[in-house]
């Protein structure tokens, strides 16, 4: 078995998606398998429909055509199995190959295993591995362990699939009647076809029976295939064997090359790193070889050759410096290896390029002028002149328009020269409150309030409750303090009126400094009312 | 000839390959009968509730079969990224044709386009499209330009046993190193022959023969893995 040949892209895959693979399969090679479909199973369709109307059992054809249906399996099986490596069969082929290919096998699948829920996972096992007795019993129960489950539902899905396309394909007849005709065409299918069929009816029953077999068989076998594909690869690891054997294909092409390679570029590599005037010098001396000497395919040869001799310097000068007296040189063996791998044509690649050149070159040819046009050069001259000015004009014209508006372009290329925006001035409102709270609040507010400074009379009376607050529990607020930090600190406030009432004030300052939404006045003479009621406990 | 695969590409703006892995018509009429049994089910237990309810109940019993019809396929499919939990069982999602999220728009109409699918009877027009179709589609995910993928990862192999970790002679690209680790990944499953068989594949890297090449290529696949 050679799987390089395969034509399947193998990874691991879950048993559902081993029957798309198989699916996929079947379509690829749809016209081979049902050619050959055809040449076999035709044959037999008629041949059975035409010995069993002779009986006069016309429905015994249907059944047996079912039950051989192992026999017909073989078909797709014997395709796909040449088809996965790579060498599809021809259709004639295909179906002579069934007169004696895997026969030996059916007398079991139409016998006690025709109704075998894993039919088509084990078919390969007969047909293409051969095996039996012990040993295929051995080779089922492995193959079976973890796929059965998915192989019996696809057997199962499978055959009513089929059902679905009988039915699918005798109603498709009915979807032409016009639906005026339509419960009198039904009844009389029904009579006709159904209840007593005429043995034209029976005949065209096992015809379309044979047709959604048809159908469906093949992709049926083709999941069971991708299945035991699937299953043998997850065994083997035949997509590991795949890459595995690739890898040792690059590997031995460029074993001893690599070898050599790798020691001679990661040895002087912080050398290098060091040192860039090597690589600088390496690529001059490649200019130089291309400007002195461009005879075609010599220029590879030779830049390589230098690039060599560099090479082969420079490690040794930068490395003495790095080590100094420590330094040893390497043996003549490692310079004979490093030497062979840069002769190696992957890191040196030469190409050769054909050109063709006349045989004899005659200059006169080409330099001859056409003496008639000579009267066209001052008219040249002139209008050379003439555009060449043009074009200066129009640089000088283009570089006065960037400099008139640099302003537009300059911030727009670069960012450095952008002035840094201002912030919008801000509007102070002096709020002149004093130092010292005055003794009478409520006073001190209403008079605030009585002068239209509405929001210097909240912020006051603000103010005192924040000192109240801190008075009440003993401790000061850490300057900057939100209203929201205040309010929580109020929550721990023994006294619950002043928590309730600091609550309010805070709330109406909130709502005065954020929203401009100032408290009515009466609503003001609330809250100064509770300020100055006598404190509970205090 | 290209390899036989079930993917299905979709490139990203970015220039970035997607892999779309399409299912096939067997996973996606499992989770449709999953869907049905459990519609079937839904509806006969109520309507065992509604048949105390007389005539209206009959009504009733109507409306909500309508609307398992219709409504239980959309809505899973777009509040459930893409899953109904038939697709859920069997590790399916639809998604639009590109790889996003199905949408309202998408999943109403290829579930509306199930009257085609369905006809002549019992979605023969559905299977034989799936069944000719690369990706599967059935006709309502063409018009709507959606695929049902598979999104269940397809492990199944145990971490790789743990050895004392070789560091590797070569350096090896990303894709190699992966085939050595997945070995490592899968060495539980395969036989002591097998698994000879496969790491003499490698003279090269492991300089050896027989169990201890095997050995050696599983101490690689540790090194890989960042274990010491």
């Amino acid at each position: 078995m050679r799987l390089e040949g395969l034509t399947v892209a193998l990874r691991p895959r879950t048993a559902w998606e081993a029957t798309d693979l198989g699916f996929a399969l079947v379509r690829r090679h749809a016209g081979r398998i049902w050619g050959a479909w055809l040449l076999v199973t035709l044959p037999v369709l008629l041949l059975l429909n035409g010995l069993c109307l002779l009986l006069g059992q016309v429905w015994l054809a249907g059944l047996l055509l079912w039950w051989l249906k192992p026999v017909f399996d073989r078909v797709p099986l014997y395709i796909l199995s040449r088809a996965v490596f790579g060498a599809a069969p021809g259709v004639a082929e295909a179906a002579r190959a069934q007169l004696r290919w895997g026969w030996r096998s059916m007398f079991a699948w139409l016998t006690w295993r025709r109704l075998h829920p894993c039919r088509s996972l084990l078919l390969p096992v007969d047909l293409l591995e051969g095996l039996s007795g012990a040993r295929r019993r051995e080779r089922v129960r492995v193959l079976q362990r973890s796929t059965s489950g998915t192989a019996a539902l696809t057997l199962l899905l499978a055959v009513n699939m089929e059902l679905m396309l009988n039915f699918s394909i005798v109603l498709l007849g009915l979807m032409f009647v016009p639906v005026e005709f339509m419960s009198d065409a039904a009844k009389a299918v029904w009579d006709n076809l159904i209840q007593e069929p005429p043995l034209w009816a029976k005949l065209l029953f096992n015809l379309i029976a044979w047709l959604a077999m048809s159908l469906m068989e093949p992709f049926y076998v083709g999941a069971g295939f991708g299945q035991y594909l699937n299953r043998r690869t997850q065994l083997e690891a035949w997509d590991v064997e795949l890459a595995f054997r690739r890898l040792a294909q690059r590997l031995s092409a460029t074993a001893a090359v690599l070898a050599l390679a790798v020691l001679a570029a990661f040895a002087p590599a912080p050398a290098w790193a060091e040192d860039p005037p090597g690589a600088e010098q390496l690529l001059e001396e490649l200019a130089k070889a291309g400007a002195q000497d461009s005879s075609k395919d010599r220029i590879g040869g030779m830049a390589a050759e230098r690039a060599e001799q560099d090479l082969a310097d420079a490690p040794p000068r930068s490395l003495r410096r790095v080590f100094g007296g420590q330094y040893q040189p390497d043996g003549e063996a490692f310079e004979a290896a490093a030497k062979k791998a840069y002769a190696d044509g992957d890191l040196n690649p030469r190409t050769t390029q054909v050109v063709w050149e006349p045989r004899e070159r005659d200059p006169a040819r080409f330099d001859a002028k056409p003496p008639a046009l000579q009267w066209l050069k001052p008219l040249g001259n002139g209008l050379a002149f003439l555009f060449e000015n043009a074009l200066w004009i129009l640089l000088a014209v283009l570089v006065v328009l960037l400099i008139r508006y640099h302003r537009y372009w300059l911030p727009w290329v670069s960012d450095r020269f952008e002035r840094e925006r201002q912030p919008d001035p801000v509007q102070v409102h002096d709020l002149d409150l004093p130092e010292q709270l005055p003794d009478d609040l409520p006073a001190a507010v209403r008079a605030l309030w009585r002068e239209g400074r509405q929001r210097a009379a909240l912020a006051l009376f603000y103010r005192a409750a924040v000192q109240r607050l801190d008075e009440a529990l003993g401790l000061p607020l850490p300057p900057g303090a939100t209203e929201a930090e205040c309010l929580r600190r109020a929550r721990r406030l023994d006294d619950g009126d002043y928590a309730k009432l600091f609550t309010r004030i805070v709330r109406a300052w909130q709502s005065a400094a954020y929203a401009r939404r100032l408290p009515e006045p009466a609503e003001l003479e609330a809250l100064l009312a509770a300020w100055s009621a006598p404190r509970g406990a205090a | 000839m290209t390899l036989v695969d079930t993917l299905t590409l979709v490139e990203t703006p970015e220039g970035i390959a997607l892999r779309l892995r399409a299912a096939g018509m067997l996973p996606r009429a499992a989770a449709w009968v999953i869907d049905l049994a459990i519609r079937i089910g839904v509806l006969w237990v109520c309507a065992i509730g509604f048949a105390l309810a007389g005539e209206f109940g009959m009504a009733l019993n109507l409306i909500l079969m309508f609307s398992l019809t219709w409504g239980y396929p959309v809505l899973f499919e777009v509040l459930r990224d893409g899953q109904t939990p038939g697709k859920m069982a069997l590790g399916l999602r639809v998604v639009n044709a590109n790889g996003t999220p199905v949408g309202w728009v998408a999943s109403i109409v290829r579930n509306l386009m199930r009257t085609v699918d369905m006809l002549p009877i019992l979605y023969g027009f559905g299977l034989v499209s799936g069944l000719i179709d690369r990706s599967s589609r059935r006709l309502g995910d063409i018009v709507a330009g959606t695929l049902v993928v598979h999104v269940e990862p397809a492990h199944g192999h145990s971490a790789a046993p743990v050895v004392p970790a070789v560091p590797s002679p070569l350096p090896l690209p990303a894709a190699e190193q992966g085939a050595i680790v997945a070995f490592a990944e899968r060495s539980r499953q395969l036989t002591p022959e097998r698994q000879r068989e496969l790491a003499e594949l490698l003279p090269q890297l492991t300089q050896a023969r027989g169990a201890v090449a095997v050995q050696r290529l599983l101490g690689l696949a540790n090194s890989f893995l960042g274990r010491d």
